[in-house]
């Protein structure tokens, strides 16, 4: 006969394993279509990904109580980066699970925002459906979608700490910008796992 | 400062004294925070980085998996120092959520340092080196450390802390190819059945006993590898590994190479990267 503890431990365990169930879908491979999405900004107000169809779209997942993710933004990489390229879109997407100790409200992430300069969309994908689409596994995690709507980067914003790093992701929109394909398209990204 | 640090700390205090003003210590100090501590050691002839962590937090190996990333040291300070790179031990696989894996160690952990150093006959060695690295839990810190190391011109082989360094190299992965003990291994890619890509190694032969193997790969840069899943047989070990091609605008050449570690035998043993045919599967991958 299972006490009520055990089949409380039971449950507990199977909620698990059925969570566990949801992996992160492998990696997106460049020159895949890019998978569409509707999230909304932290207004509520929904953005889909076909608003933006013929541009270059850079998508960063972002989480600001992941210290490599907030390091970025103290350093101003990914606002520097965007600002350098205003042809592409830049739109930043926080699949932090709501139960995560991560998660931040709207006008928490809000003040965040302000604070680190950040003034293009970010995007709440709570359920971690867009992330898991696109395999986004770090925070930072870098996606360059094409005009044509394919993924022409995957991987780091850059080449990590040291003095000479490299901004893959600059490197990749001047490449899109120059009608050359990115060099390298396909790096390892590095930081935080997305807290799904 | 953590009270299991403060408590090493006073026995690292109260028992090499003697040592230490004989002049022939090989540990530079602690640079330390909430989660871990890192330091250099090493003599006139070897080097490492040592790290101790808290309960709960990893660094990583050289491929960190789908998380985090590897230690990086910048000895460009100190000229007497070239060509310095890590040497990884074997790793352990860190289980994340959502079926992400990471890849690395906790605990504590050496990592030998492969470098040149410049002879100073007579003369102490003063090196410093820059260390950047990722210390994680659920969640991750990065941190930056000034390292600091003195050799001193007596230093010898028989300080404790070379031959702890020297059984750190001891314990590295053997090469598999020049380990007679160790299983041959062969590798081969072909389409699975669902037309996806398929890494095989199979392993055989050898006198070591597989007991928990596990097999982890350098990161490629073709391919996502997925968990490898193993498979004992009669005739040997078995691994699969799915590959995900990561570009599909770039023919894949004719042949690639695949770099690999295996534990869970008697040693550790890792393969050279050698490569494997692809021309038979390139059609199959195109027509994803």
């Amino acid at each position: 006969m299972p006490s009520p503890a055990r089949s409380l431990r039971f449950l507990v365990l199977l909620v698990a394993m059925l969570a566990s169930s949801r992996v992160v879908r492998a990696d997106l491979a460049v020159g895949a279509v890019a998978p569409a999405f509707e999230l909304k900004d932290l207004d509520g107000k929904p953005v889909t990904l076909a608003d933006f169809r013929g541009k270059t779209v850079v998508l960063e997942w972002i989480n600001p109580n992941c210290p490599v993710s907030r390091g970025y933004a103290d350093r101003k990489v990914m606002v520097r980066t965007a600002a350098a390229h205003p042809e592409a879109v830049w739109l930043a997407i926080n699949s932090t699970a709501r139960k995560h100790g991560d998660y931040l409200a709207a006008a928490e992430h809000k003040a965040y925002d302000v604070k680190q300069g950040i003034a293009y969309p970010v995007l709440y994908d709570t359920s971690g459906e867009v992330g898991r689409a696109y395999g986004a596994k770090t925070t930072p995690h870098m996606f360059v979608i094409d005009e044509s709507g394919k993924l022409a980067y995957n991987g780091a914003i850059d080449s990590g700490p040291g003095e000479k790093s490299t901004n893959y992701v600059d490197a990749a929109l001047t490449a899109l910008a120059n009608g050359k394909r990115p060099d390298p398209a396909v790096t390892q990204p590095m930081g935080c796992s997305v807290k799904y | 400062m953590s009270s299991r640090f403060r408590l090493r700390a006073g026995l690292a205090l109260a028992l090499p004294l003697a040592a230490a003003t004989s002049a022939l210590g090989v540990a530079g100090p602690w640079v330390e925070n909430a989660e871990a501590r890192a330091r250099l050691i090493g003599d006139a002839t070897a080097l490492g980085l040592e790290f101790e962590l808290q309960p709960g937090w990893h660094v990583y190996w050289r491929n960190s998996g789908d998380a985090g990333y590897a230690p990086r040291l910048d000895f460009s300070a100190t000229p007497a120092i070239q060509d310095a790179r890590l040497l990884f031990p074997a790793p352990r696989r860190f289980d994340l959520a959502a079926g992400m894996v990471s890849f690395g160690y906790e605990r504590a952990v050496i990592y030998p340092i492969a470098a040149t150093i410049a002879p100073a006959p007579g003369t102490a060695l003063d090196l410093s080196a820059r260390l950047d690295y990722l210390v994680c839990r659920d969640e991750c810190i990065p941190h930056r450390a000034d390292l600091t190391l003195t050799i001193p011109a007596k230093a010898a082989r028989a300080d404790p802390e070379s031959a702890r360094l020297a059984a750190a190299r001891a314990a590295l992965p053997l090469s598999a190819g020049a380990t007679p003990e160790a299983p041959r291994v062969s590798l081969r890619v072909s389409p699975a059945a669902d037309g996806a890509l398929e890494l095989e190694l199979s392993a055989s032969g050898g006198t070591w006993r597989a007991a928990a193997p596990e097999l982890f790969f350098d990161s490629h840069p073709l391919f996502a590898l997925g968990r490898p899943q193993f498979q004992a047989s009669k005739s040997g070990l078995r691994f699969l590994v799915r590959l995900q091609p990561l570009d599909l605008t770039r023919p894949l050449p004719a042949t690639t190479d695949f770099a690999w570690t295996m534990t869970g035998l008697e040693r550790a043993v890792a393969g050279a990267p050698a490569p494997v045919a692809l021309a038979g599967v390139t059609s199959v991958v195109l027509r994803r």
